[in-house]
């Protein structure tokens, strides 16, 4: 099951490699990392149908906006779950990924815990 | 009304005129073949428009709430026309205090207009304004010559001389307040940058700390599996131990981040100009540039711009003063970022760009900072400079920003260019000299 993490921190992909890296290994998941939202979009044309199930991505990132991304995302492919994470958790940034269709916004730092409680319920669902 | 009054009244509206820049009111008071002298930017015009525009400009470098007081006038009756002498300060008011900026002394020829046979209407033929000689010319209106004391003094008086200084001691108090002023609002704009640049690398700081944590246990647990077919090589202690090590690395890399974000933030709020130091300016304006950048972001959450470097790694480490241009590229870029946003919310398509590139040979660094904004019009670009001018709307900008830059810039004894194309771009091109100390 694959997920793409989208951050313009490329530490980022450092961080959840360890952070999941139980997972990886047992082979429940399958992380993959783009750095903008350019990126993200590129991969996500990668096979037809896109095989990433489930797209987690930063909102303030130069070029495209996190929310930006999740609208191509929700209008290209509406069935790929997108969930923000964003440093910025005023409410103006919540309500338009809400309304722009994200599935949770995780503020950060990051609860691990509850991005984990999250990935979880996808896999066994 | 008599002739007299007309003419009298007639010059104080040309004075009010030039303070306030009004060019219809200058046109009608001046006669077609006019004459001015003066000690300003320019020591001789001839001809109506060029005559408006010595008024226009004249006084420009001048805060724009200026007025003049009249110290002593003299009237002399003539054939069809009359000569003003008269002493008259130019001063302006701040927190209910009036301050001096200038003392000037001016004979002035009015005459009837030439079309204009039957009504008595006055024109200015000739003007000749100067400082007195008491004070000592300078041929240009520029606060920080008076404030360096490169004047002329030959005063004889005391009295005056107390006068003047306590007045050079004014303004420059008053420059520092200033100064201080636009500081404090650049750090109140990044202070929202500079939060989420330190929140961070902190988040990665805690993240990494956490995860090491875990890797220590998961390595205790291996090597109770350790026995004699089990060799600590064999087990997964020594990976566990490079994903430590590699952790502990970030660890250390995002803390010295989160430092230096700091010591740049207090370095930019110390009052004083510190002194040149070597600074990594490919460092500096990367840091620089994110600061804005979130700073721009979190007070207007619509705000989005592509900002591309290109840095030169061959860019020497330059003796810098690094608070002072910090703050200089902090301005530039500001304003670029603002430029290009700006257009974009006129123009839907528009893909706001700011452009930093650093190059550099063996005499000088290049720094250009290029946005894709409506560009500067001619008519203000020889304004951009002067303190006060601003095209925000006010209470967005202080009209500080480039003065100060330009000043930064000119003791660091670089030099700054623009270039500009209306609805395209904006580039600003800063030069900083390599000295031999600096390899």
């Amino acid at each position: 099951m694959k997920f793409l993490i989208v951050d313009d921190e490329k530490d980022v992909e450092m961080l959840f490699l360890q952070k999941f890296r139980k997972e990886i290994r047992k082979g429940e998941i399958e992380m993959i990392f783009a750095f903008s939202g350019l990126e993200a979009l590129e991969i996500l044309k990668d096979t037809d149908p896109p095989d990433v199930v489930y797209v987690f991505s930063d909102i303030n990132m130069p070029v495209m906006s996190g929310i930006e991304l999740l609208q191509m995302i929700k209008t290209n492919y509406p069935h790929i779950k997108v969930s923000m994470i964003s440093a910025y958790g005023d409410n103006d940034n919540y309500q338009k990924a809400i309304e722009s269709g994200a599935k949770e916004f995780f503020t950060k730092p990051i609860d691990f815990t509850s991005l984990k409680d999250e990935i979880t319920k996808i896999v066994n669902s | 009304m008599t002739k007299k009054d007309q003419i009298l009244s007639s010059h104080d509206n040309l004075l009010e005129a030039m303070l306030n820049k009004d060019e219809t009111m200058l046109r009608s008071l001046i006669h077609p073949e006019a004459t001015v002298f003066g000690s300003a930017i320019h020591e001789f015009e001839k001809g109506l428009e060029n005559v408006i525009s010595y008024y226009t400009e004249a006084l420009a470098l001048l805060p724009d709430d200026k007025n003049f007081k009249l110290l002593s006038r003299n009237y002399t009756d003539l054939n069809d026309g009359a000569l003003i002498e008269q002493e008259f300060e130019i001063f302006f008011t701040l927190e209910e205090k009036e301050i001096t900026l200038l003392t000037l002394r001016q004979s002035a020829l009015w005459t009837k207009k030439p079309a204009d046979k039957e009504n008595a209407s006055w024109v200015l033929l000739h003007d000749h304004t100067s400082m007195p000689d008491h004070l000592g010319a300078y041929e240009t209106i520029s606060s920080n010559e008076l404030l360096e004391g490169n004047l002329n003094l030959e005063i004889e008086s005391e009295k005056l001389k107390k006068r003047l200084q306590q007045l050079l001691l004014e303004l420059k108090t008053l420059k520092e307040q200033l100064v201080k002023k636009e500081k404090l609002a650049s750090i109140g704009q990044l202070t929202a940058g500079i939060a989420h640049e330190i929140k961070n690398p902190l988040n990665f700081v805690n993240n990494f700390s956490e995860i090491i944590l875990e890797l220590i246990e998961e390595a205790r647990d291996e090597i109770k599996k350790v026995n004699s077919d089990y060799t600590v090589e064999q087990s997964e202690v020594p990976d566990i131990l490079n994903d430590i090590e590699a952790n502990l690395r970030k660890i250390y890399e995002h803390g010295k981040r989160a430092d230096s974000i700091v010591k740049s933030m207090l370095l930019h709020s110390r009052g004083k100009s510190g002194k040149p130091i070597p600074t990594d300016l490919n460092a500096l304006i990367d840091e620089y540039f994110k600061l804005a950048y979130h700073g721009m972001r979190a007070a207007d959450s619509s705000f989005n711009i592509d900002i591309k470097t290109d840095f030169d790694e061959s860019v020497p480490i330059l003796q810098l003063i690094p608070q002072d241009i910090s703050r200089a590229f902090l301005n530039i870029i500001n304003n670029a970022m603002y430029a290009a946003n700006g257009l974009s919310k006129e123009h839907k398509d528009h893909k706001p760009l700011v452009h930093i590139t650093t190059s550099c040979n063996r005499n000088h660094v290049k720094i250009s900072i290029k946005d894709n904004g409506p560009g500067i019009p001619d008519e203000i670009r020889d304004k951009i400079f002067q303190p006060f001018f601003t095209t925000k709307p006010s209470g967005d900008g202080t009209g500080l920003g480039l003065s100060m830059t330009y000043e930064i810039i000119k003791m660091h004894k670089g030099s700054l260019e623009i270039d500009s194309q209306p609805n395209q771009f904006t580039e600003f091109i800063i030069k900083l000299p390599i000295t031999k100390a600096d390899y």
